[in-house]
């Protein structure tokens, strides 16, 4: 499709990076815009525009103070359109306004300074380096606000103190770490478009309460509030005292009916202690923790959930009033599957496994999300043992992140790794997550699929099937919007499942029917 | 304008650039003579020119500026009405700023220019607590590199095209700073002046913060490749961009700068995340690209250290 290049130069038009930034994810959203840029006009930057196309936009000899705004849109009125709202973007609260409206907000750099703007603030996003969040969270816990605590880096004695005082006031402190929140429809960090409702979760696992929250929304059921309590906060160190809090509050709230507890794999005493809060709960409360006894969680009266979308189901469930549980007792039995004895996934395995060639049995999982990698990585053991060389990696990890952003963020460490894998004979499956919402990238399927089909040309010219299997957490009304991501990935040949939990059973169900190396067709044939 | 009216009475500064002292002793004191005018209004800051210098008068909580003037933390120009093109002018000890005054009266004098210090002898191990406290827990969740969640993540965004010019012109500069191939590093360094979207583009930042690690440990010939460096900017990166680069020239450094390579080479080596972060929290992405520039020195230097030790 033909492109229209257009743009404006604003003189002497100073602004910060990250403005710029901002205002051209703003333009890039628009309907029709292909790419929007605004950059100073320096020589240097000007070539690289020039480079992309875009050096009709840089008209009337602009120099290096001034501003250039780059727009290639399908057609001239969406062109015209990201152009005035590029104006309108750079003439609201830039420098010079000087006006004490729209402007004055956006100049709040301290707490305090929020806080008179804004009277009536109940939380307080703290998103700085590490040495100075745990001062930021002191001062708004001081100010009487509850924290969400994005930060890391802050230390185990500090998380503790903060959560001591956060206790004394009645405040909760979500975090350090905390990728995630949805507070009464608001969602901090990274997190999904998902429906209001009567369920309300508290999370120690950031990937974990997305998948939770979009599958409860796939039911057509609804959250009320979904509280993040940071990474570490079931450490026997820390002692749970966010979860033991945000259990207190979603309790107590009248908008929460269904209490849903996440949590990667507790300190044991921990665990029993978060138990023995909802232990005689007036609310039915559903437990994942991953890997743990489900025995403990029914002696506590509360309904063990194994995965993910168990939880969301068993959830689900209770929320529209079933009274049973979900391995069949009770008045009403619950329908907490997560793909276990689903003849589809079966047969979609069993097709799969039947195009693969001898040696190939090694399933590659390449995450974005860290509980999903620790979902899979639990189910995959469980289901095929432990003697094999499956790898599930999760690529958000420190140890694959130092210098880059996050895969969440950008698709690139994950295509890197994709391509690599081609060319091993070993493995049967990749096995992916894709995780929309606000915060992560705008077109996660987009920018893995032109790998994952090069990626499959490269292992099927060798003489192998490479199965791609994935599923996407999110929601129709996420930015990237499900169904369309969803599009793109079956387009590219990949098998998709509904949950976390069936795209890992998919993967080892195809790894698990692979041919035997003794059914390797011997060479010369 | 009741903000305006109400700044009327003069803020006092809490310190000074020696620099700054300089420009305001050679500005015509006249009563109502305008010297410069503003150029760019931030929140907490404006930068304003005088003669052939930008001087910018910030915050005292960001620390020294090497063409700077610090006053105290409830200094807020955008809010106050201050806009650019606003007359300077300049009366005893008084600058008037637009609808600001500040007084110069009673602020401490700071030079900004770098000390040099000895290269320790565990640089190496330094250098890399340094990279450590700059890249934390990569970029997507570091803290020091939170604004690149802001990023429009559009595979064919025009920053993102900007940003593999300058990786790629960055890994350039590295290898050579680490070769020690001076005609490379110029070439290399020229490359970067003015390629960056915002006010101080990421590739003067760099460069910046390069100069720093050389003028810290004495490194005349990198004294001599920021002069070139200045020249070349003139006319080819902002005005903001080109007074840093002027002020590397002259050796004069911000203090955030002289805190982090004081705490590299000299202090206690659990000090230097702290001074780190500290740094990299100015400006959006100005912190952290300035760092990156003075690891880049560092681990220039450390190589050089064992090539000479090799050697010996």
């Amino acid at each position: 499709m033909a492109e229209t290049i257009c743009g404006a130069v604003y003189r002497n038009a100073y602004r910060d990076s990250v403005e710029l930034m901002g205002i051209a994810a703003e333009l890039e959203k628009l309907p029709g815009i292909v790419r929007a840029g605004l950059v100073m006009a320096t020589p240097a930057n000007l070539a690289v525009l020039a480079g992309a196309g875009l050096a009709a936009a840089a008209d009337g000899d602009p120099g290096p103070n001034d501003l250039v705004v780059a727009i290639a849109a399908t057609e001239q009125g969406a062109a015209d359109a990201a152009l005035a709202r590029a104006g309108v973007a750079l003439t609201s609260g830039g420098e010079g306004s000087g006006d004490d409206g729209p402007a004055a907000a956006r100049v709040a750099e301290t707490i305090g300074e929020g806080l008179a703007e804004l009277p009536d603030a109940t939380i307080a996003l703290v998103s700085t380096p590490g040495t100075y969040a745990t001062a930021e969270a002191l001062k708004a816990l001081k100010a009487g606000l509850h924290v969400f605590l994005f930060s890391d880096n802050v230390s185990v004695e500090d998380e503790v103190e903060l959560k001591t005082l956060a206790g004394r006031k009645g405040l909760l402190v979500m975090g350090p770490d905390c990728g995630t929140a949805i507070v009464g429809g608001v969602p901090l960090g990274f997190a999904n478009a998902v429906r209001q409702g009567p369920i309300g979760l508290a999370a120690a696992s950031g990937t974990g309460l997305q998948q939770v929250s979009c599958l409860i929304d796939r039911f057509g059921s609804g959250v009320s509030h979904a509280l993040g309590t940071g990474g570490r906060d079931l450490d026997e160190r820390v002692g749970g005292r966010t979860m033991l809090a945000a259990i207190d509050r979603l309790l107590a709230d009248p908008a929460t009916a269904v209490l849903v507890l996440i949590s990667k794999p507790p300190s044991e005493s921990v665990a029993a202690r978060v138990l023995d809060a909802v232990r005689g709960a007036a609310k039915p409360v559903v437990v994942n923790f991953l890997g743990g006894e489900p025995d403990a969680v029914r002696a506590a009266g509360a309904h063990p959930a194994a995965t993910f979308e168990a939880a969301a189901r068993i959830a689900t469930a209770l929320a529209r009033g079933a009274t049973g549980s979900s391995d069949g007792r009770g008045r009403d039995e619950i329908d907490g599957t997560d793909g276990a004895d689903d003849p589809a996934l079966a047969a979609l395995a069993a097709d799969a496994a039947g195009r693969l060639a001898p040696g190939q049995s090694e399933i590659r999982g390449l995450f974005s999300g860290g509980s999903l990698a620790g979902e899979a990585k639990l189910l995959v053991k469980r289901l095929l043992g432990p003697d094999r060389h499956d790898r599930i990696l999760d690529l958000g990890d420190d140890e694959f992140t130092v210098g880059r952003p996050h895969p969440m963020i950008d698709p690139r460490l994950r295509t890197e790794h994709i391509a690599a894998l081609a060319d091993d004979p070993a493995v049967a499956v990749l096995l992916l997550d894709v995780v929309l919402g606000y915060g992560s990238h705008l077109d996660p399927a987009g920018a893995l699929a032109p790998t994952i089909v090069e990626a499959r040309r490269r292992a099927a010219a060798a003489g192998r099937h490479l199965a791609v299997v994935a599923s996407v957490c999110g929601t129709e009304a996420d930015p990237q919007g499900l169904g369309r991501q969803e599009q793109i990935l079956a387009d590219a040949g990949v098998l998709l499942a509904s949950s976390n939990a069936r795209a890992a059973r998919l993967a080892a169900g195809i790894a698990a029917g692979a041919p035997s190396p003794s059914s390797a067709v011997p060479a010369g044939r | 304008m009741e903000s305006r009216r109400r700044l009327d009475r003069p803020s006092p500064a809490v310190a000074v650039s020696t620099r700054v002292r300089s420009v305001l002793e050679q500005a015509d004191a006249r009563e109502g003579a305008v010297v410069g005018r503003v150029v760019a209004v931030h929140a907490s800051a404006v930068n304003v020119r005088i003669g052939d210098t930008l001087v910018t008068i910030a915050r005292a909580s960001v620390g020294g500026l090497p063409t700077g003037i610090g006053v105290d933390d409830g200094f807020a120009p955008r809010a106050a009405g201050v806009r650019p093109n606003d007359p300077v002018a300049v009366s005893g000890p008084i600058i008037r700023i637009g609808p600001l005054a500040i007084d110069l009266a009673r602020a401490r004098p700071w030079s900004p220019r770098l000390p040099h210090r000895p290269i320790p002898v565990d640089l190496a191990e330094r250098a890399a607590v340094l990279r450590s406290a700059v890249e934390p827990r990569g970029a997507g969740r570091a803290p020091l590199r939170a604004a690149d969640r802001r990023r429009p993540t559009g595979p064919a965004s025009t920053p993102r095209e900007i940003d593999d010019v300058l990786e790629s012109r960055v890994r350039r500069l590295r290898s050579a700073v680490r070769r020690g191939d001076g005609a490379a590093i110029a070439a290399a360094g020229r490359s970067l002046v003015g390629l960056g979207i915002g006010l101080t583009p990421s590739g003067d930042d760099i460069l910046v913060g390069l100069s720093s690690a050389w003028a810290a440990i004495g490194d005349a010939a990198g004294a001599r490749r920021a002069g070139e460096w200045s020249a070349w900017a003139d006319g080819r990166t902002t005005d903001v961009a080109v007074d840093f680069h002027r002020a590397a020239a002259d050796g004069a450094y911000a203090e955030r700068l002289h805190d982090v390579l004081a705490a590299v080479l000299a202090g206690p080596i659990d000090g230097i995340p702290a001074a780190a972060a500290r740094a990299a929290a100015w400006g959006a992405t100005s912190g952290t690209d300035t760092l990156r520039g003075v690891l880049i020195g560092l681990e220039g230097a450390v190589v050089a250290v064992r090539v000479v030790a090799g050697a010996a």
